[in-house]
């Protein structure tokens, strides 16, 4: 058994230093940062630098954005994965169902950095693709777009959808995959179409699954996709009301004001508040599914 | 028995390779809980000031090492540059040079300071040394600078009142103009093309005159040229259009004098409340629906100095001293022949004083060396040189020299047509005594030096800001700052490029910037500088 704990150990100090020892930072957020003094001996602060996500509205908006995009991306893309593992299942060609696997997976592994450009050859007034070659040729006026807030939601929604659905269609393939094919059988025995078919047999059958990743999500809620909010609309002032979530908001505070306690304080709360979320949701699937339930 | 050998050895791998990562770089951080890094870090300062009680006792002989902080990417030639610096420096004041090269050179310093690695020589350009004092980042150097920094004091004269805050000096400048104008710096040979020529010496460029000379141009250019390239430089556009004084260590958010209209104005008042604000805005807003900047200038995120020689731009706004002067393609920042027009005649404000200032972190090891260090390259020119141009027969050459009012005055050449695909490039220019510098490139007259400093100091008192020597002192106010810091990054830049209509949006902006509290930052900046004020005379 010796050898297996040594295999472990590595991971396990990794983990520790990694993970664990700074949480001592936390402090941080409770305490004016003066650097010659250090963490331990700067003055503390109370719930000073909690002040401007409370207070002042850009900090309700920051938080309205960050909790309703992550509502709107799990939900809708929940929807769209689904509905491409059954179309995908249904694929007869072992070879064009990985064909179309690995094409859906691949704009996953792209860098955001990366998308950003390739939005910007799409989107930008004077050169994108859009305005160009396909509002000009209609009759309609090009619009600038990273100057316009009210289109972004719908983008950026579609941006996620398209980056990600390659990545989630993968877990409800596999559980797909997974469900007896003579549930199925004995479901085409009994007449039923295909719409009765998922209604009945795949959907359930994928509850389990979908809510577990409904907890996990929940757990990140106040979390986002930086590369997402910042790297996209190219970080246009003028865009924030909807495109500004926490993490871009923790960012700005930390390099380009270099205001230590305020983007800890941000960091905290979102540590915090999905920590109790995950607790309470798990607890309440475990009173109803306790078999889906986390732990 | 064979799983558990194989276990064993796997396990025994997996420790190795973990253990693999550690070295023995410089700047690794240690790995112990930030708690106990601060204590260290007291430890250290305590111990510091013992040192300097007792005059840097150091082994006999050794040199100290200074570590400097160096600001871009690290060139290839680094080495030789730091080795030819200590040459002198170890000889002459016993201190080894280390030059610290950092990307990120505006914020490493903080985050080194965060976790104790020592840093002596920091630099700290635009907003002043305010912001690193609050945080604790930098130290006071009054006695190091009146003990040490004999020849920084002669070199600068008053510019060094820029470095103070809240009564103690914390950072020094380096030795130039204080004087700045701004104006139009255009592509010559494509105004060749059109029979302009260059601007006439002296003479100041009204905006009709530049608007004619862009609509002429764009005419008879291809579709998607925009003469005005603007992209990131909306502050050097906006001081192209009024004169003011940001005050040292202040930004717009901070409030700002108007001069354009006189320069006794000693009311500070909201830039964006302004008539010349204003005005400005719905200039930008004109020229974009006439097309002469590009309605992607907010968003586009390269350098506003690429366009011109790519051929999509006429010319960009930027530093022009009264004298309109052409410069040749390997001296002018754009790259290309270069035709200049001014529009804002040289003027004085005190916000050019903290513009660019180096300071002793708290960290350092020796602050005494240090200062010592930074006064040796005011001292001899030139050290000042090497760190600025690089070595002579690798990176430069001389073509002239000429001895003016007793001191030589070198002419030189970058051994290559793109001087950043040298060995060693140093584009910022903020080492030592500026004025002693050698001319850069054949075009400029060798007596360009001694012309500087007369018409620095033939700037009338009718152009110098009133509150040359003002610092205004943030504390009180930071939340507020940071709020309408916030506020400006989300509207200014649709207004500074002319993509929205400031009729709509200028009203938004100000109602923002209201509710996050620009006006308490105004009255107390108005009320310090009245005390300030009322202290001169």
């Amino acid at each position: 058994m010796v050898p297996f704990y040594i295999m472990v150990l590595p991971g396990l100090l990794y983990l520790l230093l990694n993970n664990y020892i700074p949480m001592f930072g936390i402090l941080i957020a409770f305490k004016n940062m003066n650097f010659q003094k250090g963490i331990l001996g700067s003055p503390w602060c109370g719930f000073d630098n909690f002040s401007f996500l409370f207070s002042s509205s850009a900090g309700w908006e920051i938080l309205r954005n960050t909790v309703g995009y992550n509502v709107l991306f799990h939900i809708v893309g929940t929807i769209l994965a689904i509905f491409v593992a059954i179309l995908i299942n249904e694929i007869c060609s072992r070879r064009v169902k990985k064909l179309y696997q690995s094409l859906l997976l691949l704009p996953y592994l792209i860098s955001w950095v990366i998308v950003s450009y390739l939005v910007y050859a799409y989107f930008a007034a004077d050169t994108g693709l859009v305005n160009n070659s396909i509002l000009k040729p209609l009759g309609l006026e090009g619009i600038i777009w990273y100057q316009e807030p009210k289109y972004w939601p719908f983008l950026l929604l579609f941006f996620n959808v398209w980056k990600g659905i390659g990545y989630s269609m993968i877990v409800y393939l596999s559980s797909i995959v997974g469900i007896s094919s003579d549930y199925f059988e004995a479901a085409r025995i009994d007449g039923a179409g295909k719409w009765k078919q998922i209604r009945y047999i795949t959907l359930p059958l994928l509850k389990p699954t979908i809510i577990t990743l409904a907890i996990l999500a929940v757990g990140g809620i106040f979390r986002s996709d930086f590369g997402l909010f910042y790297q996209v609309p190219r970080n246009s002032g003028i865009l924030y009301p909807v495109t500004r979530t926490l993490d871009v908001y923790v960012y700005q505070a930390l390099l380009q004001n270099a205001d230590y306690g305020m983007s800890s304080a941000a960091s905290v709360y979102q540590s915090v508040v999905g920590f109790v979320m995950i607790v309470l949701t798990n607890a309440a699937i475990r009173k109803h599914e306790p078999d889906s339930a986390l732990y | 028995m064979k799983k558990r050998i194989t276990a064993i050895l796997l396990g025994m791998t997996f420790l190795a390779t973990a253990l693999m990562g550690c070295g023995d770089r410089k700047d690794v951080q240690e790995e112990a809980p930030s708690g106990g890094n601060s204590e260290v870090q007291e430890e250290k300062a305590d111990s510091r000031s013992g040192e300097a009680d007792d005059k840097g006792e150091e082994t006999e002989g050794e040199p100290v090492e200074v570590i400097w902080l160096w600001p871009g990417e690290a060139p290839e030639g680094l080495q030789e540059v730091e080795d030819a610096l200590n040459e002198m420096m170890e000889r002459d004041i016993g201190v080894h040079v280390t030059l610290y090269p950092c990307a990120d050179w505006a914020n490493q310093v903080t985050l080194d300071v965060s976790t104790g690695t020592q840093v002596d020589i920091c630099l700290t350009v635009g907003g002043g040394v305010g912001g690193k004092v609050k945080d604790g980042v930098i130290q006071p150097m009054d006695e190091l600078v009146a003990e040490y920094g004999a020849d920084i004091v002669e070199d600068c004269g008053d510019s060094i009142k820029g470095g103070y805050y809240n009564g103690l000096l914390y950072g020094v400048p380096n030795a130039w103009l204080l004087g700045d104008g701004y104006g139009f710096y255009a592509n010559g040979d494509l105004l060749d093309k059109y029979g302009y020529e260059a601007g006439e010496p002296g003479k100041s460029y009204s905006l009709q005159e530049l608007e004619e000379m862009m609509a002429t141009v764009k005419a008879g250019e291809r579709e998607g040229f925009y003469p005005a390239s603007i992209n990131g430089q909306k502050t050097l556009t906006m001081r192209s259009f009024f004169e003011y004084d940001l005050l040292c260590g202040g930004s717009p958010s901070t409030g700002v004098l108007i001069l354009r209209d006189g320069f006794d104005n000693t009311t500070i008042e909201n830039l964006y409340e302004t008539e010349a604000y204003e005005e400005y805005a719905k200039c930008m807003y004109d020229w974009a629906q006439k097309g002469f900047i590009s309605k992607d200038a907010a968003t586009d995120t390269g350098s506003a100095l690429d366009h011109v020689p790519a051929g999509d731009s006429l010319g960009i706004f930027y530093w022009l001293g009264e004298q309109n002067a052409a410069y040749d393609a390997s001296t002018s920042a754009i790259q290309v022949k270069t035709y200049t027009y001014n529009r804002i005649p040289m003027y004085i404000t005190s916000d050019i004083l903290g513009n660019i200032l180096w300071s002793i972190p708290v960290t350092s090891g020796n602050p005494q060396k240090a200062m010592e260090a930074l006064n040796y390259i005011y001292k001899h020119d030139e050290a000042a040189w090497l760190l600025q141009f690089g070595i002579e027969g690798r990176d430069y050459e001389v073509i002239e020299e000429m001895e003016i009012d007793g001191k030589i005055q070198k002419r030189i050449k970058y051994l290559s047509e793109n001087p950043s695909a040298l060995p060693y490039y140093q584009g910022m220019g903020v080492y030592g005594d500026r004025f002693s510098w050698p001319i850069v490139g054949e075009t400029i007259d060798i007596y360009a030096n001694k012309k500087y400093r007369e018409s620095d100091a033939g700037i009338p008192d009718s152009r110098k800001s009133p509150a040359m020597g003002y610092v205004f002192v943030k504390d009180s106010v930071s939340t507020e700052i940071a709020a309408v810091d916030a506020v400006r990054e989300q509207y200014e830049n649709s207004i500074a490029y002319g993509t929205v209509n400031p009729d709509v949006i200028l009203p938004e902006f100000r109602e923002a910037l209201k509710k996050a509290g620009i006006d308490k930052i105004i009255e107390e900046n108005q009320r310090q500088f009245d005390e300030w004020l009322a202290m001169q005379k």
